[in-house]
């Protein structure tokens, strides 16, 4: 017969000797090598699941040791088994509790009076797959659950019936400036200005409420500190926990829309400027440049004409002057370059 | 039908010049106007008599402004009687597209008015017969 060449490492704890005799057997049947480790007592085996030197693949584990039993054992050994799957040895009388310790955590249960070097062998390798898979479905999960609360940008789950926050995550703590607990408590009204409310009932009622739930738009939060923000708010209807709530991604854009009305400002002050360059900048302008026309005539000008004539050329000439000292003025005060907006370089120079 | 000349601009160094190249260039006795509302009363009075009236009409102007004029003669229907010259200082392209809202306007000027602009008014064919 072929043996399993695997390298399994197995704590056994059993505290009689009989058993663990007929048990290594077993496995050794199946197994080529195994590294097959006994502790006779719970104090034994904790001694041996604590020592970081040893990983086990699996623990095979009697339900009554002379320290402990039943219930409390399975407890502590689960405590201290690092998800190292659990397999439970057991006799007829205690099969109805075996059945129930699956509740408990363990992985499986044996009947040691039914017990054949096959069907252990088999159970070792399911076990220790199964394990594997849960480990594998704990990682993603915590991926999953870490992509919302490391998420860089503010991010909450609602209950879309009571609108209380269900869960917050660390940038919107740090952001808003409420605890975790706080927002907890609170409903996702309370983190808007008192105006704000009934514009966004009238959203709330509106809302699809299929899983076509996408929404995006700009509204007004405010922070704990009474700060108003624009956030640009992107949401989604998920299924959590057999209920449907809404996920929401705050996006503050205070900053950006600031800057927006900045640059519409100096484009107004802009604008202005252009029409008196080509209104009142011109006058005078055309005004000297027809006087000089009719000098330009030469000796048939009148000399009281003349007079007229050079008076209103330095009329004009002055009026030029004190336009164009306006001007200046007026581009002196768009302060848009005077302030920082940290947006990295949005003009791709 | 006579040709009457009318000057309308607020501006007493705009009119001094108008009137001077126009009479230099043998046109007709200049009337001058500081506002449209002037302009528009004087018309309004003569309008019966028989005289086609060219207006040089400047666009910034107290009281009643150069666009108020022209919307003031368009809504009496009287256009077989006149005829308008903008004159303005403005080189804003958008004061020239609106000038073009208006029939009556058949030229849109500059300041100042030139000679060689002048030539090109007289050619104008409802005018030519008067020179």
């Amino acid at each position: 017969m072929i043996k399993d060449k695997s390298n399994y490492s197995i704590l056994i704890i059993e505290d009689n000797p009989g058993d663990l005799f007929i048990f290594q057997e077993y496995l050794r049947d199946q197994i080529l090598n195994p590294t097959i480790v006994s502790a006779h007592s719970f104090e034994e085996a904790s001694k041996i699941l604590k020592d970081d030197t040893q990983k086990f693949d699996i623990v095979f584990l009697d339900l009554s040791l002379p320290d402990k039993k039943g219930a409390t054992l399975i407890h502590e050994i689960l405590k201290i088994g690092k998800k190292v799957p659990i397999v439970v040895l057991t006799g007829y009388s205690d099969i109805q509790f075996s059945i129930e310790s699956l509740h408990l955590g363990v992985s499986d249960y044996l009947i040691k009076d039914e017990l054949t070097a096959l069907a252990l062998y088999k159970s070792l390798r399911y076990n220790i797959e199964r394990g594997k898979y849960l480990v594998q479905l704990e990682q993603s999960e915590k991926r999953y659950i870490d992509l919302f609360h490391l998420s860089p940008q503010p991010m909450w789950i609602y209950d879309i019936d009571t609108l209380k926050f269900l869960d917050v995550n660390d940038a919107a703590t740090k952001h808003y400036g409420y605890s975790y607990e706080e927002f907890l408590d609170m409903t996702i009204l309370e983190i808007r200005p008192k105006e704000e409310i009934p514009t966004l009932n009238k959203v709330l009622q509106s809302m699809p409420l299929n899983h076509s739930g996408k929404i995006k738009g700009f509204y007004k939060h405010q922070k704990k500190d009474g700060t108003v923000i624009e956030v640009e708010i992107t949401s989604n209807l998920v299924s959590r926990v057999g209920k449907t709530v809404r996920i929401i991604l705050a996006n503050d854009v205070t900053d950006r829309v600031q800057y927006i009305k900045a640059i519409i400002d100096q484009n107004e002050k802009l604008k202005e400027i252009a029409w008196v360059q080509s209104h009142v900048v011109r006058a005078p302008l055309a005004r000297l440049m027809g006087l000089v026309k009719i000098l330009d005539g030469g000796n048939d000008v009148p000399e009281k004409d003349k007079n007229f004539i050079y008076k209103e050329l330095l009329n004009s000439a002055d009026e030029l002057d004190d336009i164009i000292r306006d001007i200046s003025d007026k581009a002196s005060k768009i302060e848009i370059n005077n302030t920082d907006y940290d947006f990295g370089d949005i003009t791709g120079r | 039908m006579t040709l009457e000349i009318l000057l309308v601009d607020d501006d007493p160094v705009g009119q001094y010049l108008h009137n001077n190249i126009l009479t230099k260039c043998d046109f007709p006795k200049q009337l001058l106007f500081e506002n449209g509302a002037l302009a528009l009363d004087y018309i309004l009075e003569k309008k019966d008599e028989d005289i086609l009236f060219l207006i040089f009409l400047d666009i910034n102007m107290p009281v009643m402004n150069g666009w108020e004029l022209l919307d003031a003669l368009h809504k009496m229907s009287i256009t077989a009687i006149y005829k308008v010259v903008i004159l303005t200082s403005s080189i804003d392209s958008s004061d020239r597209g609106k000038a073009d809202d208006y029939p009556q306007v058949f030229k849109f000027v500059e300041k100042p008015l030139s000679v060689t602009c002048i030539d090109a008014i007289k050619e104008n064919t409802d005018l030519a017969s008067y020179f």
